[in-house]
């Protein structure tokens, strides 16, 4: 009962509420989506992704980015591979609120809690919970705070961001979805064999093959590059998935000068 | 340092030959003079000798040195330290009746050089180790004392700065060393020793040139005691393993290992691959990896000139 009041106050104030989120508008199958229970949204999973997936993209992509995502611009010869993948997503969203992570430790399930031994991966005092559709991994802290990471795209990483949420609603507190950011972006691609030597010589370039085989690059401020011997790239840093196809274009003559002949 | 005539102290600042302005003097240091080479006047004299007061040996067993002046100050090091001191007494004046020196305040010498004097002595231990000449020290010196103050390193170990600056001077001075013969004579780990030195040339805005095969190849030879036709025939192999880009993203390091290998097997000093990882810093498996990368074409690696012992097809396959 308590449960199907929380769920009509959640889609009533929050997740319309444009003065809490700031999204611009969501979208009917968005609310359709938050207004069921985790287990029907299961089994409408597969019917929600493929047939909405697409729109879902172009309303927000309509909403929130004033351009279109550019295809990138690449000379005739490229095979799908050398279009940069986006690879991982990690964004942040404030829940507005304290939570008690000794009890959603008790009560959820997946979930991390060691307060006393620092983990390698989240830092001390946090809670590690995973979900398993969109496959990612969520750091919660007491303060409200969340950091999602582990989605494949922007969506997913978004639609993760409110299932975590989601589930701590669930759990009676009164959550909120606030200040979704996208933090980072993290895209692969390959190319062609590069000569390394010949590329550290550019600016900008850190290359210390006792350090680290991989050549730092920076292409923007903001987005680097490692660039390795074999042809593959990764791109880090980027805020939006434009930024990725713009730093690669820009990247591609570099690295055509300092391409690796190979051997007869 | 001259000393000019009475009457020209103030209109001209430095003496010259009044036939001759052009001319250098030459100072003849026993007579206090300053002479023009070409017509032989003698401009300045009474120069003043800025020679030792004294000339101290050290086989004679003086108890004092009478020497006034102390060691040679390092101006651009330390900033011109001009400080006295009160030293330590002598007579039975000096100490009070539980046999405590009265003067006891000697420690704040130069407080804000303290830490730059540490690390320049932790400089010279870590050079002496592995036998760095005097320029590789005086180039380590000024980097630190630039990083030291420029603050923006302040927060990390003054021994890990004071590595990476070795290493920075060992590469800019054409001799590098790899980061694990540093972390050798260091306590830093070479981590901290690779994170401060992105730092440092950052800070710096300097960069340095890439590491290639050929430097490290007389030291790692000497040191496994490489007669100098190996060692060339080494260098050469290397080298044109890395024209022919056999050894693609492999660590120069890791190739020059395998060159030395591929070198001595060939030859009658024949070290095995722990040895040569055990000097190079290398695992023996990367030895291993990069051998067997190079191996296929040794027979164009080798220089033309070399005496084979054991013959290329016979060259040990792994």
């Amino acid at each position: 009962m308590a449960e199907s009041v929380l769920e009509w106050y959640f889609d009533k104030f929050i997740a319309n509420d444009s003065s809490k989120t700031e999204e611009v508008k969501a979208d009917p199958a968005e609310e359709l989506f938050l207004s069921l229970l985790p287990d029907e949204l299961l089994t409408l999973e597969e019917d929600t992704e493929s047939s909405t997936g697409p729109d879902i993209h172009s309303q927000n992509s309509i909403a929130v980015v004033e351009l279109p995502i550019p295809t990138p611009v690449l000379p005739v010869i490229q095979e799908p591979e050398t279009i940069p993948q986006i690879q991982n997503v990690i964004s942040t969203v404030k829940l507005g609120c304290c939570l008690d992570l000794q009890s959603i430790a008790c009560k959820v399930w997946n979930v991390e809690y060691k307060p006393k031994v620092p983990v390698v991966f989240q830092a001390y005092k946090s809670l590690v919970m995973r979900i398993r559709e969109p496959r990612s991994t969520a750091i919660i802290y007491k303060s409200g705070s969340v950091v999602c990471t582990g989605a494949k795209s922007v969506e997913d990483s978004r639609r993760a961001a409110r299932r975590f949420a989601r589930i701590v609603q669930k759990l009676g507190l009164p959550v909120c979805f606030l200040k979704f950011k996208i933090q980072n972006m993290v895209a692969s691609c390959k190319t062609f064999p590069i000569s390394l030597e010949l590329l550290s010589c550019h600016q900008r370039c850190s290359y210390e093959p006792e350090l680290f085989s991989g050549l730092h690059y920076k292409v923007t401020p903001g987005i680097t590059a490692t660039i390795f011997s074999s042809g593959k790239i990764i791109l880090l840093g980027a805020k939006k998935e434009a930024e990725v196809y713009e730093a690669f274009d820009a990247m591609y003559p570099v690295l055509r000068c300092c391409r690796r002949l190979t051997k007869p | 340092m001259a000393s000019t005539s009475r009457g020209d102290a103030l209109a001209l600042p430095r003496v010259q030959c009044p036939n001759h302005p052009d001319a250098i003097l030459v100072e003849d240091y026993r007579a206090g003079d300053m002479i023009c080479p070409e017509c032989g006047l003698v401009v300045g004299d009474r120069v003043i000798d800025v020679g030792s007061e004294w000339r101290t040996f050290s086989n004679e067993k003086a108890l004092k040195d009478p020497s006034r002046v102390g060691d040679a100050q390092n101006p651009l090091l330390n900033g011109g330290d001009l400080t006295t001191m009160i030293s330590k007494g002598t007579g039975a004046a000096s100490f009070d009746e539980f046999g405590n020196s009265k003067y006891q305040n000697r420690r704040t010498m130069s407080s804000s050089d303290r830490a730059m004097l540490n690390a320049f002595k932790e400089i010279s231990t870590m050079a002496d180790r592995i036998n760095l000449p005097r320029n590789i020290i005086d180039r380590t010196n000024n980097l630190f004392k630039q990083v030291y103050e420029q603050k923006s390193l302040k927060g990390r170990a003054n021994d890990a700065i004071a590595s990476a600056c070795l290493y920075i001077a060992c590469r800019q001075e054409g001799v590098p060393r790899t980061f694990k013969e540093i972390c050798a004579v260091s306590r830093i780990s070479k981590k901290e020793i690779g994170r401060c030195f992105k730092l440092i040339l950052k800070a710096l805005e300097t960069s340095v040139d890439l590491i290639t095969t050929g430097d490290f190849m007389s030291r790692f030879c000497s040191n496994l005691g490489l007669p100098k036709q190996v060692q060339m025939a080494a260098t050469f192999i290397a080298r044109k393993a890395v024209e022919l880009d056999l050894v693609p993203g492999r660590s120069p390091i890791s190739v020059a290992a395998a060159a030395i290998y591929m070198a001595s097997q060939a030859s009658a000093e024949k070290k095995t691959q722990k040895e040569i990882g055990d000097i190079a810093g290398v695992a023996d498996v990367t030895i291993r990896q990069s051998y067997r990368l190079i191996y296929p074409r040794a027979a164009e690696l080798f220089p033309p000139d070399f005496k084979f012992d054991t013959p290329v097809d016979k060259l040990p396959q792994l």
